[in-house]
This record gives structure tokens, C-alpha cells and sequence, in this order.
């Protein structure tokens, strides 16, 4: 199918450039409610994305059109679509900038599971007996639900520039909820794990400690209203530093949307650790270690941030000729340098310190860099000891709340997060009792 | 060849596999869905004009007694189909029934969206024009207007079902309007945005003046904008944050899959009174022209409107399939999937508060000290406890019963869903409801929805 694509783009003379992207997905996913199967799926799906480009010109100025089109498998005119797609890309217009030319070397990265690439039915049932037979040791904790999906995405790129690079890639995610309590007062909690390979997830150490969250939180308490420090840990950590990342992109700096100067402190007078932060295309069971990016250029390791001196941006193949930068390609796991205190001295001198594992939610807005969330677990630690909270808000942001941030030396992978294991605030606005 | 023909012309081989299917198990279905659309973006100089991707494929599903099996095909071809089924009669085991499968007899039914002016009826160079001429007049309201984002969407969304008794099938058309002002003052960089996402034609092209210069206004409000004193507040919603306290309150709670995971305080409570005597609130997918509604659902269940408090009372919450069955309950039409890819969940459509009495000014004059919560931004629920986390963009203070001007942002709604929603002491009588947002489970299965309701004066603690 993709020779038929590429005959057909190549055929035609309105065409400045195009771009092939085709993804065949296979997965299986598995339903829990309880410990009884709710259901069983088989996902199998190939798509081919195609971008096509138009160079035209406009009150004697050139402009580049772009039109995207998703073609299936058993597309019978191609060169209809492909035609629909010519007309609505000359209507728009950029100013244009050449697609990936090749010229840089691709190394092959290791995303692939074995288990996931031969047998996704059957490493699901693993995983469905191993928790089965964890059960028994979370009492009296007890399950609630699982979900899991093992996929293998095998993926070709290829542009009107010889680019023709192939990458397959799996991903395993986990969604478990546990419970704990009685009829009149019952707690849950609830997580979710995105990983490339299933057999570096320690499902008996994540049910365990979901259980004992979802247990502690039987006893808790709502946080205290004020200024506090606080530690954030686990799954906040994910999403934490993905403003800096918007902010450092050439897409933000050429839609005016970032503040931060090249050369210049990321915050200003910060008097806690200094934030390094680098994109790192070769973490093993990094969900962005890749062979390419969305251009189809090979995904690179650089820095962007260092000792919170803003450095360079990071440019895709557009946004560096629009801005005359360096092209880098996108941004890929977000590495954050380490500090130089263990996780276990930030109670040190603290009368009062909150440590947030989860929110309900936890999206820091990328424009603004404010953040907030509402506790979902978490613990005071005092001198009255260590007491579980949950519920009232923690808010913040990146401008104010970063100048005085502490980094764990104790380093932790989640996701696409490469970094420290726990990230301290030295003062951050807690609504609560 | 066009969608209908298409599955008028597949429906016959379908139906023969679906007979065969139901040979060996209790209950199958084949649900094919074709979603295409138009986006026009225009972003400071840069445009983007083009078909969004395709969604196109198909879900074949059989209850074997215990649990659902589903397979999902991106080649809807009489091949394709035909070995889907083959495997599954060969591989997947049959059981004694649990449960029944309840489906009601309709037929063979086609719906369709009314739309006033046919997007078709607009030529493409009419519709862009229309957009770059908005996206300059904006861009020259104020010179602390650094970006405007200008988003036009043409979306068609094309559904069938094809089980024993049944061949439904719906061409819904919803167009997305959106426009974003982000604004700086070389200290800080703040944004506001609006819009609308209705399901009907080009008659809902045109922004409204007034949304577009309070979206600008309050833009540049935000760059003066303090952060507010965490406490208990007296606080006056739009029907914004109405809906989405609609949303996130009692709407995942109600949501029946989570009774039976044990995920829901509702469960226990039905019958109760949980709100105000002055709450009464609905999911309906039959609300006209709102993004959230649809002719069926995407287990063929025909759309219902579900009352689910009334007067303060918990009456009943919504189902998919496999909770309707399971629990015994009459079903609602909330079994939705993010694409044919995914499972259905029960799954929320347009959320609201029914109207009261009261006007908005009266409720502001009401208010010695307080806020006015204008604009909303993300929600979570909590079912399990009833918790409740909604993020709002901007929020004017109020004095000795008038609004000060002074902004905060952002600010954050928590509290307790029930002393929340009893402590609503006036409600309004301003229906709006807005479908600008979709909406997950957990934090994945993206489905649009919307969600609304009338101003609504209530207390509880912001931060």
C-alpha cells in the first residue's frame, strides 16, 4: 500500500513535498472488574498518514500549504484523496520551510518487548495470574478493578527527500484500582503505569503499595490551610516539568507564548537547587526512546537548561528555520539533573512537611506554568508524627514556586521522566482545614 | 461512494455474520464508524488547513455468557470481517448465561443531524476568509495581544450499528468553534479562551462580538490577576463552572460501571437526599444541537435522558451494558467508546442542573463577600469519596453585593460533593450549556460531552 501512496504522490507535479508516516498497531487488552473478566479485546489496525505539501504564491509572496489525510488500507482512490487534499493545502498559507533531508545517523534503540512482540494474549494472562496471586497478601485490602494493554506499533517513515526510516516500538499500560475499608467508611486508590517492557513493572510491589495507600488513607486527615513545604513524589513527577519543556520549545518562542531569555536564569534570584533539564532519547523503558521523531530526524540528546541557565532551545525542523536555530528535533524522555541531598533530609529543619504521591489531577499549565491539584495521597509529617492526608488543594507556580525547589540525589524513571525521586517546594500554597 | 452507501451495501454480508455468531453465543453485535471533518486554524501567521485524520474501522462483539469479546478492524472488508468471525467461533469459549442481555427491536433506522445552513453549502475559500479576517480584527483589540489562535471545525461523525434485530445508523455533524487570546505585558504570559461546539451546520460559524471582546477583556484582566486567600468563600457560578460541578459532582459518581467496581459513594445513596432541595440535574443525549448527543449509543442503545437528582434527591445513575446487565437496571444510553478501538464505558453525554428562579444579579447582590467564578478550566472527580477538584481560570471578587473588578487565577474548588451541593442556596434561571471540553475516564477514554446549568450561589473552600 505505501508503494501505491508514493507512486501516486510522486505523480503528481502540484505537489512541493510529502511525507508518508504508516503505523500498524496489534493489541490486546484485558478487563477486570473484581477478579472476573469483564472483557477481552484484540485491537489490530493499520493507518497511513499523509502530508502533503504545496508551494504557492500569494500577492507575490511564496506560501506553503500543508493538508494531512489519513488513508486506510483498502483505500480505493487514492488519487481522489490525494487531489482533496492538494485543493484545501493551497488555501493555506505559511511561510514555508523545507521537511527533513536526511544526513544524520539513526541508532537503533531498544523499545521492543519480546513478550509483547510474540505473544500479547499471553503475557496478559501472566499478569492476570500474578494478580490473582497477589491478592491474598493485600488483605484486608481487597481489588476493585484492572485494565491492561500490550501493543506493538511497527512504524515506517518516509518524505520526498529519500527519508525512509522503520522503528517498532511496544508499550504496556496498567490500570489498577484497590480498595480498603468496610461498609461505612471504604478508600481506594487508583494507578495508572505506561511502560516499553512489562518485565521491568513489579506488579506485586505496585499492588502492595496502592494497598497500603488506599489503607493509610482510612486514617486521614485534610492537609492544613497555608504555606508549606512540599514533597512531591511518584506520579506528579511525571507531568511537572513539561512546562519547561513548552517554554524552551521554538514553537513557544515564535508564537510569543515563553518569557525565558537565552542565557538568562530560568526564575529569578532562585535560592534552592538549580533545574538542568535535557532531553535523553536513550533511556532504557523511556516512553520516548525512539529512532525518529515526528520529521522523521532521528531524536537526539541535548540540553536545554543548565544549572537554571536557560541555554538553547530545541527546534523541530519547522520552528529552527523559523527561528534560524539549530535543528535538534523534538524533545524526547525530559531528563532533570539530580541534587545533592538525599529524599530522607528533606524533613531536616521542617516543622510541618506534606508529601504528595498523587493528585487527582496534575496537568501544570504549559502558557502560564501555574500548577494545582487536589490530594489524593499523601502524608504530614510533624513532630506529631506521620499522619495520611487527602483532599484540599496544593497550587503554585513556576515562576514563584521554583525559586526555592530542592532536587532528591535519589534518581527515579516514570514514563517519559528521567530524575529525581522526590522534588521538595520550600513553600507552596496548601487550601485545606 | 458515500458512508450510507457504503454500509447499505455491506449490511447484508454483516447481517449473515452477525447470524452466524449468534449461533453459538447469547448476544453480537458490529458496530462500524466513520469520522472525518475539516480543520481551519489560523495561529499569528501560521495556518493549518486540512481533513483531520480519519477515524475508519469496526468492532465485532459477543457475550459468551460470562464476559464480552471484541475485536476491532481498521479494514472494514467482507475479508477482513469474515476471518474476525471465523476466529472467533473457532477461539472464543461459550458459558452458561449469567446474565440477559437486554436490547430493545427497532429495526432498520437512519438519523441525521438538521443542519440550518449544510456545511457543504459554504465554499471552502468563504469559510478561511472568514477566519483570517476574525483572526486580524482580534489581534488588533489591544497591543498587549501577542497570539491569537483561531480554531474552525467541521466535524462528521458517522455511526452504525448491526446486531440480530436491529441496523441503526447515525450521521451526526457538529462544528467547533474556538478562539484563544494569549496576552503579555513583558512580565508574564496569561491566555483566556471560548467558543462553541454545537451539532448542526454553518449557522454556528459565526462567533457572538461579545463572546470575543469579554474572551479579550478578561485576557488582559488576567495579567493583573493576584492569587486568592485560601478559605471558605461565598461564591457565585456561572453556568460554566455550574456544569462542570455538574460534571464532576454527581456525574462520574452516577456513571453505573463504578457501582459495580465498588468506585462510587452514589451506590449507597440512591433515594437519599444528597443536594439541595433547589438541585435537580440531568444527563440527556437527546438535548438538540448540544456535542454530547447522539441517536444511539455505541452499543446500540436508542438515547435517553436520564434524571438524576431530583429536588436533592439521588434518583438513578447511567449505565453501559455490562452494568445495566449485571445490575439489573433499566439501561440508559451512556455506553460510549473514544473510538472503535476502545471498550464502552458508561460514559456521561450533556450534564446539567435544571434552571431555578433566581436572576445572576440577584444572587451577586445576595453576596456580602465573595467570588464570582466566571471561567472554568479542568475538573476530577472522586466518586469513591466524594471528593471534588475543579481548576478555574478567573474569578472576580465581590463586595457588599457588587463585583470589585479585582481577578484572581487560578483558583481551585475543593471540598466535600455533598455539603457542596447542599449548601446551593439559590440556583438561576439562565440554562447554558457548553460543549467546548471532552471528557476521561481515569485519565484516558477521551468522549465529548458537555455540561451546563444556570448560575448557582453556593459556599465551599477555594485555594
Amino acid at each position: 500500500m505505501i508503494k501505491k501512496i508514493k507512486e501516486a504522490l510522486n505523480k503528481n507535479n502540484e505537489i512541493y513535498a510529502w511525507e508518508i508516516k504508516s503505523v500498524e498497531s496489534k493489541s490486546s487488552q484485558l478487563f477486570l472488574i473484581k477478579n472476573y473478566i469483564e472483557q477481552l479485546r484484540e485491537v489490530n489496525t493499520v493507518s497511513y498518514f499523509v502530508k502533503i505539501y504545496n508551494l504557492h504564491e500569494v500577492n507575490g509572496e511564496k506560501q506553503l500549504g500543508l493538508s494531512l489525510i489519513n488513508i486506510q488500507h483498502n483505500e480505493e482512490n487514492i488519487d481522489a484523496r490525494i487531489e482533496s487534499a492538494i485543493r484545501i493545502a493551497k488555501y493555506s498559507n505559511n511561510i514555508p520551510w523545507e521537511i527533513y533531508g536526511g544526513g544524520d545517523y539513526y541508532y537503533d534503540k531498544n523499545s521492543v518487548s519480546e513478550k509483547i512482540a510474540k505473544d500479547r494474549k499471553g503475557l496478559l494472562f501472566e499478569f492476570y495470574d500474578k494478580y490473582k496471586s497477589v491478592e491474598d497478601s493485600i488483605k484486608p485490602a481487597r481489588y476493585s478493578s484492572l485494565e491492561l494493554f500490550a501493543t506493538l506499533n511497527d512504524i515506517e517513515y518516509m518524505n520526498s527527500k529519500g527519508v525512509n526510516e522503520t522503528d517498532r516500538r511496544t508499550v504496556f499500560e496498567i490500570d489498577t484500582v484497590v480498595l480498603s475499608g468496610n461498609e461505612t467508611k471504604d478508600m481506594e486508590c487508583h494507578n495508572y503505569r505506561k511502560v516499553v517492557f512489562p518485565e521491568m513493572l513489579d506488579l506485586e510491589n505496585e499492588i502492595k503499595k496502592s494497598a497500603k495507600y488506599a489503607t493509610d488513607s482510612l486514617n486521614s486527615k485534610l492537609p492544613k490551610s497555608g504555606n508549606y513545604p512540599v514533597v512531591f513524589m511518584e506520579e506528579p513527577l511525571e507531568n511537572l516539568f513539561s512546562p519547561l519543556v513548552f517554554q524552551t520549545s521554538g514553537r513557544a518562542y515564535f508564537q510569543k507564548q515563553s518569557m525565558l531569555k537565552i542565557n538568562e536564569e530560568i526564575v529569578d534570584s532562585a535560592n534552592g537547587d538549580k533545574i538542568t533539564l535535557k532531553s535523553n532519547s536513550n533511556v532504557k523503558n523511556g516512553l520516548k526512546t525512539t529512532k525518529f521523531d515526528e520529521d522523521g530526524a532521528p531524536l537526539q540528546d541535548f540540553t536545554v537548561i543548565e544549572n537554571g541557565i536557560f541555554k538553547k532551545r530545541w527546534n523541530d525542523v519547522r520552528y529552527s528555520e523559523y527561528n534560524k536555530e539549530e535543528h535538534t528535533g523534538n524533545f524526547a524522555n525530559i531528563e532533570i539533573g539530580t541534587g545533592n541531598i538525599s529524599m530522607d533530609e528533606f524533613t531536616d529543619d521542617e516543622e510541618t512537611i506534606y508529601y504528595v504521591m498523587s493528585f487527582s489531577s496534575f496537568s501544570p499549565d504549559p502558557i502560564s506554568g501555574t500548577f494545582g491539584g487536589e490530594i489524593r495521597h499523601g502524608y504530614e509529617v510533624s513532630k506529631n508524627g506521620i499522619i495520611p492526608v487527602k483532599g484540599g488543594s496544593v497550587s503554585g507556580s513556576i515562576n514563584e514556586s521554583f525559586k526555592n525547589i530542592y532536587l532528591s540525589k535519589e534518581k527515579v524513571l516514570r514514563g517519559e521522566y528521567l530524575g529525581p525521586k522526590a522534588v521538595k517546594f520550600k513553600s507552596l500554597n496548601i487550601t485545606g482545614e | 461512494m458515500n458512508k450510507l452507501e457504503f454500509i447499505k451495501g455491506i449490511y447484508p454480508f454483516v447481517k449473515e455474520q452477525i447470524d452466524r455468531l449468534n449461533k453459538k453465543f447469547y448476544h453480537s453485535y458490529f458496530l462500524f464508524e466513520n469520522e472525518t471533518g475539516l480543520d481551519v486554524i489560523k495561529q499569528g501567521r501560521q495556518e493549518h488547513i486540512s481533513e483531520h485524520p480519519a477515524i475508519l474501522g469496526g468492532v465485532i462483539s459477543v457475550y459468551n455468557g460470562k464476559y464480552f469479546v471484541e475485536y476491532s478492524i481498521s479494514d472494514v472488508d467482507k475479508n477482513t470481517i469474515a476471518k474476525v468471525v471465523d476466529d472467533m467461533l473457532a477461539n472464543v469459549p461459550v458459558f452458561n448465561m449469567e446474565y440477559r442481555v437486554p436490547e430493545e427491536e427497532l429495526g432498520e433506522k437512519y438519523f441525521k443531524t438538521e443542519q440550518k445552513i449544510p456545511l457543504d453549502s459554504i465554499k471552502l475559500e468563504e469559510k478561511i476568509d472568514k477566519i483570517r479576517e476574525q483572526s486580524e480584527q482580534i489581534a488588533k483589540k489591544d497591543e498587549r495581544i501577542k497570539n491569537v489562535i483561531n480554531v474552525y471545525k467541521e466535524n462528521f461523525i458517522f455511526k452504525s450499528f448491526i446486531s440480530a434485530n436491529n441496523f441503526l445508523t447515525q450521521d451526526i455533524t457538529r462544528l467547533d468553534r474556538f478562539i484563544q487570546i494569549i496576552v503579555s505585558d513583558g512580565k508574564s504570559v496569561k491566555y483566556n479562551y471560548d467558543g462553541i461546539s454545537k451539532q448542526g451546520g454553518y449557522e454556528y460559524a459565526e462567533l457572538p462580538d461579545n463572546m470575543i471582546d469579554m474572551t479579550v477583556r478578561d485576557a488582559i484582566k488576567l495579567l493583573g490577576a493576584g492569587q486568592i486567600k485560601s478559605g471558605i468563600y461565598d461564591i457565585v457560578a456561572s453556568p460554566e463552572v455550574a456544569g462542570l460541578i455538574a460534571h464532576e459532582a454527581f456525574g462520574h459518581g452516577m456513571e453505573m460501571d463504578m457501582f459495580l467496581k465498588e468506585r462510587a459513594m452514589g451506590a449507597h445513596y440512591i433515594g437519599e437526599q444528597i443536594a439541595s432541595p433547589l438541585v435537580t440535574m440531568y444527563d440527556s443525549a437527546t438535548e438538540p444541537g448540544e456535542s454530547g448527543s447522539f441517536f444511539f449509543d455505541d452499543e446500540g442503545m436508542p438515547s435517553t435522558s436520564t434524571k438524576i437528582i431530583d429536588k436533592g434527591i439521588l434518583v438513578r445513575g447511567m449505565t453501559d451494558l455490562n452494568s445495566a446487565m449485571r445490575l439489573n437496571v433499566e439501561r440508559s444510553s451512556n455506553g460510549r467508546r473514544e473510538s472503535y478501538k476502545r471498550k464502552p464505558y458508561a460514559r456521561m453525554t450533556n450534564t446539567y442542573f435544571a434552571p431555578g428562579e433566581s436572576t445572576k444579579e440577584e444572587m451577586i447582590k445576595s453576596v456580602d463577600e465573595g467570588i464570582y467564578l466566571i471561567k472554568g478550566g479542568s475538573g476530577m472527580e472522586d466518586p469513591k469519596n466524594w471528593g471534588i477538584q475543579i481548576e478555574c481560570l478567573i474569578g472576580e471578587e465581590i463586595k457588599n453585593g457588587e463585583l470589585t473588578g479585582k481577578i484572581f487565577s487560578p483558583i481551585f474548588i475543593t471540598g466535600y460533593v455533598p455539603d457542596l451541593l447542599k449548601s446551593i442556596s439559590m440556583v438561576g434561571n439562565d440554562l447554558e450549556i457548553s460543549g467546548l471540553g471532552y471528557c476521561g475516564k481515569g485519565h484516558k477514554e477521551w468522549v465529548k460531552v458537555s455540561s451546563g446549568g444556570p448560575h448557582i450561589k453556593f459556599k465551599t473552600r477555594l485555594g
